[in-house]
Formats: structure tokens, sequence, C-alpha cells
């Protein structure tokens, strides 16, 4: 594999290869143009990071890839489908093939509904009764090694990594294809980080069906997780490809630059 | 909703303002049945002054007054509980309507009750009161209608910060149907603010239906409530004084029985109402003595920590120094004390915490006792992390970043100001002149750190306490902050504590590393040993082994890698 | 074979231009303004309402009871009734702009003079009341923050929060009758009515003050309690400053934002205490006004009334807005 630029002599590949393709996307909030002219196709089943710093858009683009932000002009087809003009069922349909994990495991939760309600509903949105899913809940907090005993208690009583825990228990629930995680290590503390990338590794062992965006800004947590990366900056793709690659020899001078500020990299100086 | 956390909402205020209400209620059901005819029966007892028989005394017809006070209550709290029901309801259903509508209708919508919200109720019920022909369903309309426009923006607002909590968002994503969403998450979400808002409203509604009476447009004769019995004693304010007295405290009574109910329910759901405060005498010696051999700047012995009601210990007895001119990095994650540690080295640890030490000292500052603010200022700077709200968000940059200058160093404020710009300029913040003049916001997070570096170093300080310096900026930016650190420790001399939870950060720019975890040192390290990763403490070897490290060379071909 | 993760680079011809941002003030404005002139919009169509909405003939119910044949088409004359519903509402929006909204029932004046002769009285004790609220209210709620250290000495607190709620609790004409009765009528140092000397304008205006007071010391309090806690007074306290220098250039410009909406509310919503309060003290406000013009039914006023407290309270709000974008730049720009 490489970095491939697209070039008009190469054939379209099938719509099919791809879980995410956006052509010629842009997206304004009022005044702000923070998306600019992206395209970008993402391949099934790999873990693609989306890396940049503040402002450059990474947030922005994950949120418009799950439907929650609108794109302003161009085309964004996930999962085979063009949320932006699905009709409502089929884009109800499409959304819980996609998964979205927020950032800020305090808030992602509902205070009110015990673990759970929370993963029944998760299950099964119309009645979202922890009763008739009772198995399938003990084995999805299995699965984030979390006891079943967790499932009666409220969100409150757990720590920031259980919670994210949690979180990706519910989206593990839904079954679907993409998960888009949204700095999901950024608020947690470095050992908690570890164990949360530990899981992300366990769940993907022998996994080639689910694809998985991940959002960061810490190229070092981007290299511990994804296979791909996506280097963004002031909402333009600056560099793609694979992650071991663009980071041994990157593309970009951006790209060098970032990689050289991180403290304990070989191209970290002080003086 | 577990509530085993949460305090009782049975607070004396609260029990107070319930007791309050249920005899009112009783007074309305009760008094109704007995009084009425002491009440309306006009007999040649004009006007008698307070006595047996008449608490109150009668007015200018012979009616007692103390009766006709316990049976206008019935009326008044019936008006109140029927126009208190329509604005809620109404409101609930405006609100939510408003929240279901289309964006554009929305923000119409809203900005509309804005407008409404700010226009006085009465008015808005005069209004109404001009329509109708003046009586207690006049009243009634009047004030529930009018009451509409503030419940529904509350409404309004809450479900529309509900629908942006990333649970909801979450749910929705789910595939969750809208009604199922606002039954599980939108509702119980709403349902305690609104249950204060409510009882917010009645009180309003009843002080503003009596005046609705009180001004003649209520409740008209031969009915009576507490408000139009009011104004009539009005007239006979110097010839019968005590005929105000029933109306003016029952109402006063049923306004402060609703708003002790409302408080204790806000208090209820807000829970950090309950704080303690226990102040910690500072020693009467604000001089150190150091011992003669202890060339160290900051030296820390048997620091302890306690804090919170049950008084836990926060940091349990550490020992801690710095060299002059040395850069010693304090690392721990979340909870293990290094901030609380450095406060205190600062001399800023909140006063309701309690701290021992068997010295505590900056140079020759007992920072258990109080040096003076200028010797403080001079001696000691601080940097914090800056999330975008170190500085005063309504001044300029230049008075703050001067600040210390003028009030400490006796510089004029031209000369603190040319002071400012040049270490401005040493720093690396181009236009410096311009920077002065701007606003917080207007500058980026890596210039504001800059700049509160450069005001920091200005002075000479001998000890600088970085919390976090880095931790909220962008790794770009961190490089460069760091070097200004990096640079000033060989420019200037100056020792540094430096407070962070990344491992990274600290092994590039320490002399030292100080490992804490729950509020003791673990290990101590110098950078060598860090870097060659010649850990003893397991916790230390965990947390350098958590952090991820960056591997340029794995894309790199077979043969090639080092 | 497989799909490799690919993006092509460049800006495309076809990019989306966005239009240059237009100054910061013409957007404020333009959004305000609008605002403004939908206010005033259903302001005029609500009080035109108010006739056509009477219940059953509204020239009978406007004329009032027991009024005679030739009193009822006189009514039905002066408020143009005969007419349909939509020439009524030009007529009425043509009375508007020229000046001319019918005479007043009771006297016969035009409505415009009527109501602008008892404007400057309700202002008068409205001004007064706003500037005392304040005076008192910011230093009460600031001190009161600062001796509690934002809650942590449950005492103080819970002392201030019963005196300052009680005394808000007790309505604006129960306590005018408390003052009246006290200051007038036992001390007989101020009329207990009327307008005509100047004391005559203390009893009215603490009246009106004491609970809107108490309301923003609150407020204050509460705000002035998070601004105590927020970073910036933490590194002011790094710089080792003076609690007075903290309170008057950390704490105090903060809370400015918080105080003038409140103060801009609290005017607003002191012209409806004005209707009950100049009842009580026989003022010769905008409230008696509007309170004798419904019991004599006397519409054409009523509606003169109702449109220029409208008007009055829709400024209001909007020189607050104002001068909230002049004293802090980031509400003009955070106005999304």
């Amino acid at each position: 594999m490489s970095v491939t630029v697209k070039d008009e002599a190469r054939p379209v590949p099938a719509e099919d290869d791809a879980i995410v393709r956006a052509r010629e996307l842009n997206l304004s909030f009022g005044y702000h143009h923070v998306l600019k002219d992206i395209d970008l196709d993402i391949p099934r089943g790999r873990v693609v990071g989306l890396v940049g710093e503040s402002g450059s858009g990474k947030s922005t683009l994950a949120k418009a890839i799950v439907g929650i932000n609108r794109i302003s002009s161009g085309s964004l087809t996930v999962a085979g489908a063009e949320l932006a003009r699905a009709k409502r069922r089929a884009r109800h349909a499409l959304y819980r093939r996609i998964q979205y994990i927020p950032q800020d495991p305090y808030s992602s939760l509902d205070p009110r509904r015990t673990i759970a309600q929370t993963l029944a509903e998760a299950f099964d949105p119309k009645s979202a009764n922890p009763r008739s899913h009772a198995e399938e809940i003990a084995a999805v907090l299995e699965s984030v090694q979390l006891p079943a005993s967790v499932a009666e208690r409220y969100p409150h009583e757990f720590s920031g990594g259980q919670r994210q825990r949690i979180a990706i228990a519910r989206a593990l629930a839904v079954g679907a294809e993409l998960f888009v995680a949204d700095e999901i290590t950024s608020a947690l503390d470095v050992s908690v980080q570890a164990e949360i990338i530990r899981l992300l590794a366990r769940l993907r062992e022998g996994d080639a069906e689910h694809s998985m965006i991940f959002i960061t800004h810490n190229l070092a947590v981007a290299q511990a997780v994804c296979d791909d990366i996506v280097v963004m900056r002031a909402g333009r793709i600056v560099e793609v490809g694979e992650l071991d690659r663009v980071f041994a020899a990157p593309q970009a001078d951006y790209t060098r630059t970032l990689l050289d500020s991180v403290p304990g990299g070989k191209g970290f100086k002080l003086s | 909703m577990s509530t085993a956390s949460r305090p009782t909402v049975w607070r004396p205020a609260f029990t107070l303002g319930v007791v309050l209400m249920v005899a009112l209620v009783l007074i309305a059901v009760v008094a109704p049945i007995f009084v009425t005819g002491s009440a309306t029966a006009i007999t040649d007892d004009t006007a008698l002054p307070p006595g047996r028989g008449h608490p109150l005394g009668t007015n200018d017809f012979g009616q007692d007054n103390l009766a006709r006070v316990l049976v206008a209550t019935r009326l008044t709290l019936i008006m109140t509980v029927c126009a208190a029901a329509i604005s809620v309801f109404g409101g609930l259903v405006v609100g939510v309507a408003i929240w279901l509508a289309p964006r554009v209708v929305r923000e119409w919508c809203l900005r509309l009750l804005e407008t409404a919200v700010a226009y006085p109720t009465l008015i808005t019920a005069l209004i109404i009161a001009a329509i109708l022909l003046p009586g207690a369903t006049t009243a009634v309309l009047a004030l529930g209608i009018a009451g509409i426009p503030g419940f529904a923006r509350v409404t309004a607002n809450l479900a529309g910060r509900t629908a942006r909590s990333e649970y909801f968002l979450t749910s929705r994503f789910l595939g969750v149907g809208s009604y199922q969403l606002a039954v599980r998450h939108m509702i119980p979400a709403m349902a305690e603010p609104l249950l204060v808002l409510a009882t917010t409203i009645f009180s309003a509604t009843l002080v503003e239906i009596s005046a609705l009476s009180f001004v003649g447009l209520g409740v008209q004769q031969p009915e009576y409530d507490l408000g139009s019995l009011l104004n009539d004693s009005l007239e006979s304010l110097y010839t019968q004084p005590i005929e105000a007295l029933g109306p003016a405290v029952m109402i006063v009574l049923a306004s402060v029985a609703a708003m002790l109910i409302g408080d204790g329910l806000a208090a209820h759901a807000d829970p950090r109402t309950a704080r303690t405060w226990s102040p910690r005498t500072p020693e009467a010696n604000a001089t150190a003595s150091p011992a003669a051999d202890d060339e160290a700047l900051v030296r820390v012995c048997k620091l302890a920590i306690r804090g919170g009601q049950q008084r836990r210990a926060l940091v349990k007895g550490i020992d801690l120094h710095v060299a002059p001119g040395e850069i010693v990095g304090l690392v721990g994650e979340s909870g293990s004390g290094k901030s609380l540690t450095a406060m205190s080295v600062a001399g800023l640890l909140a006063d309701d915490l309690d701290l021992e030490a068997e010295e505590l000292r900056v140079g020759d500052m007992n920072m258990k006792g109080t040096p003076t603010a200028a010797q403080l200022a001079q001696e000691i700077a601080l940097i914090y992390q800056d999330p975008g709200t170190t500085f005063n968000p309504s001044r300029t940059m230049g008075p703050q970043l001067t600040e210390v200058l003028r009030t400490h160093s006796g510089y004029s404020r031209k000369e603190a100001q040319q002071a400012i710009i040049e270490a401005l300029a040493t720093v690396g913040i181009d236009q410096p002149e311009l920077r002065m003049k701007q606003y917080p916001h207007q500058l980026s997070g890596g210039m504001r750190q800059r700049a509160m570096i450069a005001a920091a170093v200005v002075n000479r300080p001998q000890l600088l306490i970085a919390d976090e310096p880095t931790t909220a900026l962008d790794v770009t930016v961190q490089v460069e902050v760091l070097r200004i650190f990096h640079q000033l420790r060989r420019r200037l001399g100056t020792a540094v504590l430096f407070i962070s939870h990344d491992l990274g950060v600290v092994g590039e720019l320490c002399d030292r590393v100080v490992v804490m975890r729950d509020g003791a040192v673990v290990e101590e390290l110098t950078a060598a040993q860090l870097a060659a990763g010649e850990v003893s403490d397991p916790y230390t070897a965990a947390l350098l082994d958590a952090v991820p490290q960056i591997d340029t060379s794995r894309g790199l071909p077979e043969g090639s890698r080092p | 074979m497989a799909l490799s993760i690919t993006s092509t680079r460049g800006a495309s011809p076809n990019a989306r231009r966005r239009r240059p941002t237009e100054h910061p003030w013409t957007r404020f404005l333009i959004r305000r303004g609008g605002g403004v002139l939908l206010s005033f919009g259903l302001l005029i169509v609500i009080t035109f309402f108010i006739v056509p909405l009477l219940p059953g003939d509204p020239a009978v119910v406007a004329a009032g009871e027991g009024a005679t044949a030739e009193q009822i088409e006189a009514t039905r004359a002066a408020l143009g009734l005969e007419a349909p519903l939509g020439v009524q509402f030009v007529h009425y929006v043509g009375g508007i702009f020229t000046g001319d909204m019918g005479a007043s029932f009771a006297t016969g004046l035009p409505v415009w003079s009527v109501v602008l002769a008892r404007l400057p009285f309700t202002a008068e004790i409205a001004l007064m009341a706003i500037v005392l609220t304040l005076m008192l209210g910011v230093p009460t709620g600031t001190a009161a923050a600062l001796l509690t250290r934002g809650g942590r000495r449950p005492g103080l607190d819970h002392a201030f929060n019963a005196a300052t709620s009680f005394v808000f609790a007790v309505p604006n004409y129960v306590l005018a009758t408390l003052i009246v009765y006290i200051f007038a009528v036992l001390l007989g140092w101020f009329p207990a009515s009327g307008a005509a000397t100047l004391s005559s304008l203390v009893l009215p205006t603490a009246a009106i003050m004491i609970g809107p007071a108490c309301a923003l010391a609150r407020i204050v309090r509460r705000e002035a309690a998070t601004i105590l806690e927020q970073d910036y007074v933490r590194t002011a306290r790094g710089w080792r400053l003076s609690t007075w220098k903290i309170t008057t250039r950390y704490v105090l410009p903060n809370l400015l934002t918080t105080t003038l909406t409140l103060s801009g509310l609290i005017l607003a919503g002191m012209l409806g205490g004005a209707v009950v309060i100049e009842t009580v003290f026989g003022w010769p406000g905008l409230g008696t006004g509007i309170v004798t013009a419904i019991t004599e039914r006397d519409y054409p006023v009523i509606r003169g009334t109702i449109l220029l407290l409208g008007i009055i309270a829709t400024l209001l709000i909007l020189v607050v807005d104002i001068v909230l974008a002049l004293v802090d730049p980031r509400t003009l720009e955070a106005g999304e």
C-alpha cells in the first residue's frame, strides 16, 4: 500500500471498497470556513488516525462523518450512502451502522440512567428494556473488561476510564461497522489511557470487518492505535498514508514539524 | 435516580416552607366553612379596634377583619394555583413546540420570547384585563397567560441544552425515536429545574394576582381576596391601620413559603452549596532560618495537607528541595497532590485546607507564615496552565502584565510598560507594543503563555513555579514554550519547579524529577536516569511504560532500521 | 486490489467562496435593529387588537355598562368601528405615525398628550430607583461574596440569603403600605401621596427599589463568587495583589456584563412595579394612568399607554445590548 494521490486515469474503485468517501467537502459554521476541499477515501477494516492541532478541523470532520455536522458543499458517502441525501428512515438505519464515541466521559452517559438502561438502549432503541437483554449486556461489559455487576449502577459511581469503557461498550452493542472515536483518551490520566489503548488493540485482534476513525492530537497515541493516518491543518488535509510510513518519511513539512515536536521523539530539540 | 449520595431535601428552611404552605392550605380549606358569617355579615360594630372577639378589629361595615383575611386566603390560593397552572402548562407546550420546530423558526421564537420576558408580566396582564371585564376569572387568565413566555423560555433553553448534550446526541445516533428520546432523556433532565421554576412562578403569580386586585382590576366587590382587602385597608390607614396587617402578613407568608420551598428544591438540585470553612492561622514568624549547610533555595520537610469534610490526607508528609538554578519536575497523575504541593510552596494554598510542615521555606521566607506581598511577588513567580482563562478578559494585556512591577517593585507605569515590552520581545513575541493594547482573547494560547512567562521573569525571581504550563497547548507551540524555559534558565539561572503529568515533557526539560502518587513521593530520579529507564519503583516503571512512545523507524525498510 | 487510504490535495476550482465578513457592528445593528422593528410591529398589532377582541360588540363593551344607544354609537364612531378590520388597522397604524391616536374618552384630550404628560413622573421614580438599586445591590452582593469566600462560611452565607430573600419575598405594595404607615402616618416625615414636592418622591422610590436591590445583591453575590474561583483571580493572587485591587480590577469589571443585563431587565420590570406603587401613592404617572383608563374603559388611552410602555421596554433592552457591546467586545463577536 502506498500514499496515492487521485489521478484521473486511475479507475474509480467500486463504492463498496470505501467506508468513508469525501469529495470536495466543504463545511462552514456561519462565517467560519472550517473544512476546505476535503477529498478522502477511507478503506474498510482499517483504523485510521485523524491528527492535527486545535483548529485543524479534525473533530469537525469526524462529526460530519457521523452526521452531527451538516456539510456545506461537496459529497460525503459513509457506508455506501450519502447522509445528506438519505431519507429519514434510511438515515436512521445508517446511524446504527456508524457509532460516535465522544471525548468527555463525564457527559456522554445520561446521569439519570443505569449502565444497564444505557446499554439496553443500544441493543434495542425502541423498548430499551434491560431485563430482556441481560445476557448481551453482561457479554458486552465483559468485552470491555468490566464485571456484569456494574450494570445496575449509575454513571457518577465510575471513574473517567471506566466511563470511557462503558461508552465503548455501548458503541459495540449497536453492532456498527464504523466507529468514530473523538479524542477518547485525551481526558484520561496516562495509565488509564494505556488501558484504553490496550483494550482497543484487544478488541481489534482478528477483526477485519470493523473500521475505526480515531481522532487524536497525540501522535504517539495514534501510532499505538492506528494503521493509517490523516494529518490535518487549518481545515485541509496535509498528508495521508500508512502510519508507519508517514512517520518514517513524512512528505509534508508540517508533518515533519509535528513529529519533531513530540517530547521524547528523535527530532525533539530544546536548543 | 440514586438519592443515597445526595443530601436530604428536608433542611430546616425547606421544612419551614412546607409547614407554612400546608398551614395556609388548611386555612383556605377550613376557614370559609366556619367564619364566613362574621366575615360577610354587615353589623353595627364598625371600625372597632382589636379586642375580644375581634383580634384584628372590624372594618367600616362591621365585618371581622381576621375572618375576612382567613376567608380571602382561599380565593387567593385558588386563583394563584389556576393561573400558575396555566403558565406552567402553556409554557411547557410552547417551550417544547419551539424546541421541536425547525431551526429558523426556533431562533425567531426564542428571540421573541426573549423580548416578551423582558416585558413586565403585570403590564401584559393589564392588556388582557383591559380586554376582558375585571374579575377573578380575568385575573387568573391574565396572569396565567402573562406567565407563559417566561416558563416557555426556560423550557426551551433546558430542552436545547439537553438536546445538545453528548448523551442525548449519542442516543439519537443509536436510532432512538423522538418520543422515546423525550420520555427517557429529555423530561427526566428537565423535571427538577422546571419544578423549581414552577414554585418561583407560583410565588410570583401570588404576588401579582394580589397586585391586580390591589389596584382594583382583579377581584371585584362583593368578592374579596387578599389583594383587595389590602387595598380596602389603605383608605383607613390613618384611622384603622390594623386592618392592613392581616392581608399584608398573609401575602408575605404565602410568598415566603413558596420561596422557601423553591430555594430548598434548588439547593437540593445543586450539591455545590454544602461547603465548610475553617481557615488556617499562619505562623507569626515570616522569616526562615535555614541550617548553615543547607544551600537549597526551596526546602520542604514533612509537608502534610488535609482537606474536605473528613479532613482526608491529601499530601502525606513529603520532603522536597530545589537548588538555586535547578529545574525540578514534579510528576504525577490526577489526585497525586503535585499541585497542592506546589501551591504550598508558593504560599497560595486554599485557606480551607490544613497545612503542617516541619519546614517550608523559599530562600529565607517562611511560607508557613505570611511574608510581605512585595517580597513574595518579587521572589516567587507563577505560571499556570492556559485554557484561555488565566488573564482577566475585561482588561487589556498591558495593565495586567505590568501589575507586579507597578505594585511591588516601585516602577512607574511608563517604566513598567517599557520593561514588559522588552521582555515580550525576548520571548519572541512580535509587535509587543500592539499586544499590550490587546485583550487576552485576541492573542493565541501560545502567545498568552509566552507573555505570562515574560512578565513572570522580568523581576528576576529566585523561583519560578510552573503548574502544567504546556498542557493546554498544541505540540508545536509546546516545543516553543519549553524552549523559552530552557533559555531562561541558561540566561537568568532561575530555579524552576515544573509540575506536569507528562513524563515526556519533564524528561526533556528537567534536571531532576520527583514522582508523586496519592500524596506521597514514590521516587526521585535524575534526568539521565529517567532517559535511560533506570527506575526502581514499580509505579514509576508503570507510568513510564504507559506513556506511548513515538517510533519513526517502524516504517523504514527492514535493512535500513537502526 | 485493496483500496488504500487516499486523498487529493489542493483547492478545486469550484471551491465555495465566502463573502467577505461584514463589520461586526453592522451585523450587530442589523440583527438588533431587526429585532426592535419586529417588537414594535408586534406591539402595534397587539394594541390594535385590544378593541376588536372585546367580547361581543366592541362598541357596547367599550362604551361601558349602562351606556345609552347614542353613547354606544358615539363610541363606535370614535373608535372607527364601522370600517372593516383591515381598514381599521391601516387607520390605526397611520394614526400612530402621524401622532394622531384619537382622543381620550374621559377628557377628550389627544391620547399622545395625555400619555406623554404622565411619562416624566414614571421616568422620575424608575430612574431614581434603578440608580439606587445599583448603588445598593452591587456593593452588598460583592461584599457578601468576598466575606463568605464563595459560600465557604455557611453561617454568614445563610444569614445573607435569608435576609435578602425575605425582603425580596415581601411584595412592593405591602412594603409600600408599611412605609406609608411608618413614615407618613406615624412619623409624618414624608407626604403619603401626590407629587407636589420633591420629598414626595422618597417613599415611592424606596418602595419600588428595595425588592430589586435584594434580587440584584443575590445575583451579584452568586456571580462574584463564581468570578472569585476563576483562573484570572488565581493569577492575580499569584501576583500578590491586595484584596482591594483584586476586587476593583478583577472582580468588578467582570461583573459588569451580568449587572448591566440585569439592570435592563430590572428597569423594565420597574415599569410594572410602577403601576402598583403609583396607585398606593396617588402618583400621577403612567401606572395610575393605565389603571384609571382600564376602570373607565378609556380604550384610546389604554392603547396609547401600553404602546408607550412597550416601546420604552424594547428600547431599554436595545440600549443595554449596545452598552454591553461597547464595554465588552466579546458580546459583539459571540452574537451568533
